[in-house]
């Protein structure tokens, strides 16, 4: 993976890139940052994880890729790039000629993502209809082979059902189908496997990546279980109250961990015997977005901090060209990774 | 599809006869007795009898109701004392004026609510959502009889657009029933306009908000695709349900309304049927009514599974 890693480096062969992006939404205390300088690259052929506990912002990251972001937020700083076009500038018009053809994304909840007034086939056909201007009928043809594709036995028929006739891992398979309908080469799955059973978990992950192989499409997975993370991504981005905190290839993330967030997630699932807490290694909570610390914002929850380097803003440091890590004390700290 | 419609079309029939019994029962107690009515200034006995006898009111009651019922079965709802013409033949002459007024009113309702309704839910907390809601609370206080008169004040008196009065066939030509029927069916549209103006608004509201949306719209849906087909069918139904109480409500609006314009339609019928005590006619009008309700209420049902896919395979 490191391998990978050091190939791609030097092509510009990016899918996506987020540069110092910042977001802010109006809330009732005024505007308030949420999401702060994310720096995030997808290449093709490859994927990365984004990671972090419930209100990290990831969610938040990924929609300004898509330009979906909730009317009371904007972006205040920096920018996102879809296959090299800057999504901020776009007019409204041709983001809808960005979503769908070069960046698709899946979502939590497939059931409730899915319109329970139509036909899935009607769905995943609408995609083609719009984008390369097809015929019903041609476009209901492409969409049984997409179908297949995705794993969905019985296309010809399951096309004609409505959403409601499918489970949860079936429903998340159309929205694949759906997803990749206009070749896109970016892929966005916003927790695409947390809403279903565990064996149907697995089957959607692998059909993900034998997906993403085969098509070599870049694809970003937003997950805050690691588990998810050690079996299918290339490259880990670690999210804390709205910024990266941490960003390595898996494999160095996963042994030598530079960030006291990440090390504490690590210990929290390899120890599932300390789940008395939220995460086990890690006590109390994410504070929420307007009581950002303007010191190191993990600082409250680490076990290593000192009051010295620890109580002012932080800035993400370089390990080694791949790693890098958001934490002051990145050269005294030796901390506990996975070990195999 | 068929079979639910049959169904329901079995589950009708109760309620129209109940509420044919009902009206039944309520003619037996009401004061007025028909042979009066009838017999005109100072009557003899002898003659209020001959009018009993002729009315069939000397009968027992449940034998009047089941001839009653056995004839119209047939399509025979009698012939009226008063102008003693076929019932059946004067109301079917008579449907399509007030059908066609309340059809004119369902499409100003569905044009304005559902305009009205779709712009405010998309700009909802604005300037615009506030305009619409005050003007749909403003409107929903106008009963059919005052907006009538505000309309012929305004739009057939100081500007004479629209005649005042009166009516012409859709035979006479579709340019000259407008001309007649705008006003009617604008003053019968007005409370229901602004009723569907709130619920479009609320049901579109809701429906903007599902999941389904932002997948709409994450595949590079245009807007006008995302409101016009995916939150549109989702929000019809509860906009479909209050229609069908709208137009069940406009016919009783329409009794009005026609006494107002002089159209000679179901309402000035009903009217008419009352003030001269003619209970054979009024006895026919239920009928019809009940009918025509059971049939909208079922339209509205059989929608439903159009619009919920989910409702078919049960
Ligand atoms: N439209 C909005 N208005 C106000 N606050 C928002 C809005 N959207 C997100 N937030 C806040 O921004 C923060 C980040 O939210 P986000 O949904 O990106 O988190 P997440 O990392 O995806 O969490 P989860 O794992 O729960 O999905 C949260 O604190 C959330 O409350
Ligand atoms: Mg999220």
């Amino acid at each position: 993976m490191t391998a990978l890693i050091a190939d791609t480096a030097g092509t510009d062969d990016a899918v996506m890139r987020a540069r110092d992006l910042t977001v802010e939404v109006s809330t009732e205390h005024g505007w308030v940052t949420i999401v702060d300088g994310v720096n995030l690259t997808v290449r093709r052929n490859e994927i990365v994880g984004l990671v972090g506990e419930s209100g990290s912002g990831k969610t938040v990251t990924s929609l300004s890729v898509m330009g979906l972001l909730p009317r009371n937020a904007r972006i205040t700083r920096g920018s996102v790039e879809v296959m090299g076009r800057t999504i901020s500038t776009l007019t409204e018009r041709q983001l809808t000629e960005v979503r769908g053809v070069q960046a698709a994304m899946i979502f939590q909840e497939p059931r409730r993502c899915l319109n329970p007034a139509f036909t899935v086939g009607d769905q995943v056909a609408e995609s083609l209809r719009r984008h390369r201007g097809w015929s019903r009928k041609r476009a209901l043809q492409r969409t049984v082979e997409l179908f297949e594709l995705v794993e969905i036995p019985q296309a010809a028929r399951r096309v004609k059902q409505y959403p409601h006739e499918f489970s949860g891992g079936m429903c998340q398979r159309v929205m694949l189908a759906m997803a990749l309908a206009c070749d896109p080469m970016l892929l966005i799955a916003d927790e695409p496997t947390t809403a279903l059973d565990v064996t149907v978990q697995r089957q959607v992950l692998e059909l993900i990546r034998r997906l993403q192989a085969q098509l070599g499409i870049g694809v970003l997975l937003i997950t805050h279980d690691l588990g998810v993370v050690a079996e299918m991504c290339d490259r880990v981005s670690v999210m804390y109250a709205g910024q990266v905190v941490e960003e390595a290839d898996a494999d160095t993330l996963f042994h030598e961990p530079k960030h006291p967030y990440t090390s504490g997630l690590l210990q929290s699932m390899l120890e599932p015997t300390q789940r008395g807490r939220p995460l086990g290694y890690i006590s109390g909570l994410v504070p929420p977005p307007h009581l950002f610390p303007a010191t190191c914002r993990f600082q409250e929850r680490c076990s290593y901090a000192v009051d010295s380097a620890c109580r002012t803003t932080v800035e993400l440091h370089q390990v080694s060209p791949a790693h890098s890590s958001r934490c002051a004390r990145i050269d005294d700290l030796k901390l506990p990774g996975v070990t195999d | 599809m068929i079979r639910f419609i049959g169904k329901r079309l079995l589950l009708a029939v109760p309620t129209v006869v109940l509420v044919t019994f009902l009206v039944f029962v309520l003619m037996e107690l009401s004061p007025t007795d028909p042979a009066v009515a009838l017999a005109g200034d100072n009557p003899t006995p002898e003659r209020l009898a001959e009018l009993r006898h002729m009315l069939g009111l000397d009968r027992p009651f449940l034998e009047r109701y089941f001839d009653w019922g056995l004839h119209a079965l047939q399509g025979d709802l009698g012939t009226s004392p008063v102008t003693h013409q076929s019932v059946i033949s004067d109301l079917m002459a008579r449907l399509p004026i007030t059908a066609s007024l309340v059809l004119l009113s369902m499409i100003f309702t569905l044009v304005i609510g559902v305009g009205l309704g779709t712009i405010a839910a998309l700009k909802k907390g604005g300037i615009v959502d506030w305009i619409t809601n005050s003007i749909a609370n403003l409107l929903m206080a106008i009963p059919p009889f005052v907006a009538a008169m505000l309309l012929v004040l305004f739009l057939a008196i100081s500007n004479p657009i629209f005649p005042a009065t009166g009516y012409a066939t859709l035979g006479a030509g579709p340019g000259l029933w407008l001309q007649f029927m705008t006003l009617p069916a604008l003053s019968l549209a007005i409370i229901p306009a602004a009723l569907l103006t709130r619920q479009v608004r609320g049901a579109l509201i809701d429906a903007l908000e599902e999941d389904y949306v932002r997948t709409a719209r994450a595949k590079g849906l245009r807007r006008t695709m995302v409101v016009g087909k995916h939150t549109a069918k989702n929000a019809a139904i509860p906009v479909v349900t209050v229609l069908g109480l709208v137009v069940t409500q406009m016919v009783g609006g329409a009794v009005v309304v026609e006494s107002i314009f002089a159209i000679p339609g179901l309402g000035s019928v009903s009217v008419d049927s009352v003030l001269k005590g003619d209970l054979v006619t009024l006895q026919g009008l239920v009928l019809l009514v009940a009918v025509a309700v059971t049939v909208v209420n079922l339209l509205v049902d059989a929608s439903y599974g159009y619009f919920n896919p989910r409702l078919r395979t049960r």
